[in-house]
């Protein structure tokens, strides 16, 4: 059985090759050759359809393997009654995979979406080709341009500026673990069509002697349209927080690439877990969200404007699969985690921090007392 | 018949033109005669006084107003809005002043108290320079509370004669130099023991007491917005709810756009402008319609 697992090596010294998103090529450790990931494509294609083919013929196996089990259950005569033996590994044992490294011979437990990690032993960056066999290939690819350093320095950054933050979080937390994650999202394409109706008013006003007088005009106010859009990303893994995935957007879909394995060396990767029928209603909503609004905002030059009737329907179109580029820092402080998500191609940085109660509330009586002295002065005046 | 048109005609210009002439040619005639059309002070349309009370009133009223040159006017109506379209006591009062031609002098100071009586209006308007300093926002309310007592009880005589009084003590008060304001009625003067029991309004240590809490509720809701904009600053991680961003550039096609106009809508509110004399402050509080003045109920 052949290797399921590609290692990427330097064509020149065999050490591993990593994909470095400043220079947005592959880079040897050891003698710092660079290469395009067409050319490692090129190189390793022998190999990786080697490493796919190995995959699936595994997976036949072991589900044959699987079905063996259950129909010879229990100890035939003169075997060992190995039965009583569990095969079980415990809770979620069934969504691990074991791979050997290429290069050192090392088992690697990975979940069974794992696409690209490294091994804990020799480093190296691996690669699963087939993860991303047949219709599970993604479309598209977005490599990383911002890198760990960088990524680190912006974390620093995100605390600055932070009033309520606590001091010791800043001084006492350390970066527990960084890793850079090519996220499996769904790009959904498609059309909303709009038709809203609002209540909308002008007023007047004008002095009449002590008295003010208001004449408003009433309007019933049409607006009914389409807006196509391209690509409303949605993160296609469980182990994703929905809230960071959202707010570390936009990528800039300039940079989109078509997948290769080869931008993954150095990074982890995870195939896809949430289906398109899972995910298709937070683009749906976002799309009707949106259609809803650029209706609102065409209504112009009232006072008011409410809604009173709205119907949007969404002509779904296309859905593609891609790869972004995130950086996953986790800092501990004072026993609680906290998760911090950068977009690994634009920089935007997004994460909870944690509020001092303290800074809090001095804050609000350092604003409420000299406030209340001034309003109650005036209020004497 | 036919003949005499031409003389009746004549007669008529004469009758209106003569009055004029005598009017243009000495204006002491004139004057004379705006002081005899302002002789009245007591309009009781509400039938309130007797024949009696009624002289005793209008001597009352016509001689302090005489003395301090400063008109004191006091007018029963049944209902203020036969008078005012405005529709409330306050510019029915401004109104009548108006209409009547009260007050003295080139800018007819004077003081007005109105009666509507089908529903227990009252208005206190005051105008000209000279009224407004003599009635001060506190002077105005010393006499609310001495006249709406008798008011209340329906003694319309007892009240009247309170207003005229009050008015006769402000405006002497004010020829002297000091009107009544917050600090009381000036040292060793001969009104002290009239308005000894309103001191409250230049207690300043009550104004504290009361201006502390009612300034810590916005003080503490601003504050409050301020910390919580500040903590929302420190959670980042959002659900996206919109999609602009994934807009196909000029993709916004718009197949309706219907804008009709449905009706039109009035309401009008008053303007406060008049808020009455405000704690530990003095002065008088004059509206952009020249008055100063409040109204109520009695």
């Amino acid at each position: 059985m052949g290797e399921k697992v590609t290692n990427y090596q330097c064509p020149n010294c065999t050490a591993p090759l990593h994909f470095d998103g400043t220079i947005g090529k592959l880079k040897c450790d050891f003698c710092e050759s660079t290469f395009t990931a067409e050319e490692i494509e090129a190189v390793y294609k022998a190999q990786e359809e080697a490493a796919e083919k190995a995959f699936v013929e595994e997976e036949w196996e072991a589900e044959e393997e699987e079905q063996e089990l259950k129909e010879n259950i229990g100890a035939e005569d003169g075997d060992w009654d190995d039965s009583s033996m569990t095969q079980d590994w415990g809770e979620g044992s069934e969504k691990l995979r074991v791979y050997n490294c290429p290069s050192c011979g090392a088992e690697l437990i990975c979940e069974e979406t794992t696409a690209a990690t490294s091994c804990p032993y020799c480093g190296n960056p691996s690669v699963v080709p087939g993860q991303f066999h047949g219709a599970l290939k993604p479309d598209y690819v977005i490599p990383f341009k911002v890198d760990k350093e960088q990524a680190v320095a912006m974390l620093k950054e995100h605390y600055k500026g932070k009033f309520l933050l606590p001091k010791s979080f800043t001084n006492e937390n350390h970066i527990q673990e960084i890793k850079g994650v090519y996220v499996p999202f769904w790009l959904f394409d498609g059309k909303a069509d709009a038709d809203v109706m609002f209540h909308a008013t002008r007023t007047f006003v004008r002095r009449q002697g002590d008295y003010e007088v208001s004449t408003t005009h009433h309007y019933n106010v049409r607006r009914a349209g389409t807006v196509a859009f391209e690509k409303i990303p949605v993160d296609a893994s469980s182990k994703m927080p929905d809230e960071y995935m959202d707010a570390i957007e936009p990528f800039d879909y300039g940079d989109l690439k078509e997948f290769s394995t080869a931008y993954l060396p150095g990074f982890f990767a995870d195939k896809y877990d949430v289906v398109v029928a899972d995910c298709s209603k937070r683009a749906d909503d976002r799309a009707a969200e949106t259609a809803y609004r650029a209706m609102e905002d065409s209504v112009k030059g009232y006072m008011t404007k409410i809604c009173i009737n709205k119907d949007i329907l969404l002509k779904r179109g296309e859905v593609k699969y891609a790869m972004l580029p995130v950086w996953l820092l986790s800092t501990r402080w004072k026993g609680q985690n906290f998760l911090f998500a950068v977009n690994g191609q634009t920089g935007k940085m997004v994460g909870d921090l944690p509020v001092s109660n303290g800074k809090f509330w001095g804050l609000f009586a350092g604003i409420t007392i000299p406030l209340t002295i001034v309003l109650s002065l005036l209020l004497m005046l | 018949m036919k003949n005499y048109k031409p003389i009746l005609m004549l007669l008529l210009i004469l009758s209106l033109m003569i009055p004029s002439a005598v009017f243009a040619a000495c204006p002491e005639a004139a004057t004379d005669s705006t002081m005899e059309e302002q002789e009245i002070y007591i309009y009781d349309q509400a039938g309130l006084f007797t024949n009696e009370q009624y002289m005793k009133l209008q001597e009352q009223a016509m001689s302090v107003s005489n003395y301090s040159q400063c008109g004191v006017y006091f007018v029963a109506v049944n209902d203020y809005w036969e008078y005012s379209l405005a529709g409330d006591v306050l510019t029915a009062a401004e109104d009548i002043y108006h209409e009547y031609g009260f007050g003295y002098g080139e800018e007819r100071d004077g003081i007005l108290l109105l009666l509507s009586m089908v529903d227990r209006d009252y208005a206190l308007v005051t105008y000209g320079s000279f009224a407004h300093a003599a009635f001060t926002d506190y002077g105005q309310e010393v006499m609310y509370n001495n006249f709406l007592d008798d008011f209340s009880d329906n003694h319309w005589y007892g009240g009247v004669l309170d207003y005229i009084m009050d008015s006769e003590r402000m405006l002497d008060m004010a020829l002297e130099g000091t009107p009544l304001d917050v600090q009381g009625p000036p040292e060793g003067s001969i009104y002290e023991d009239y308005y000894e029991s309103y001191p409250d309004y230049e207690d300043s240590g009550e104004s504290l007491v009361m201006a502390v809490p009612m300034a810590l509720l916005p003080a503490a809701a601003l504050s409050l917005v301020i910390c919580l904009v500040l903590k929302r600053q420190m959670k980042t991680a959002r659900i996206q709810t919109n999609a602009f961003e994934y807009v196909v550039g000029n993709s916004v096609d718009f197949r309706v756009k219907q804008d009709i106009f449905t009706h039109v809508t009035h309401s009008r509110r008053k303007i406060n402008t008049s808020s009455g004399p405000k704690p530990g402050g003095g002065g008088t509080t004059v509206r952009s319609s020249g008055f100063s003045g409040r109204s109520g109920k009695f």
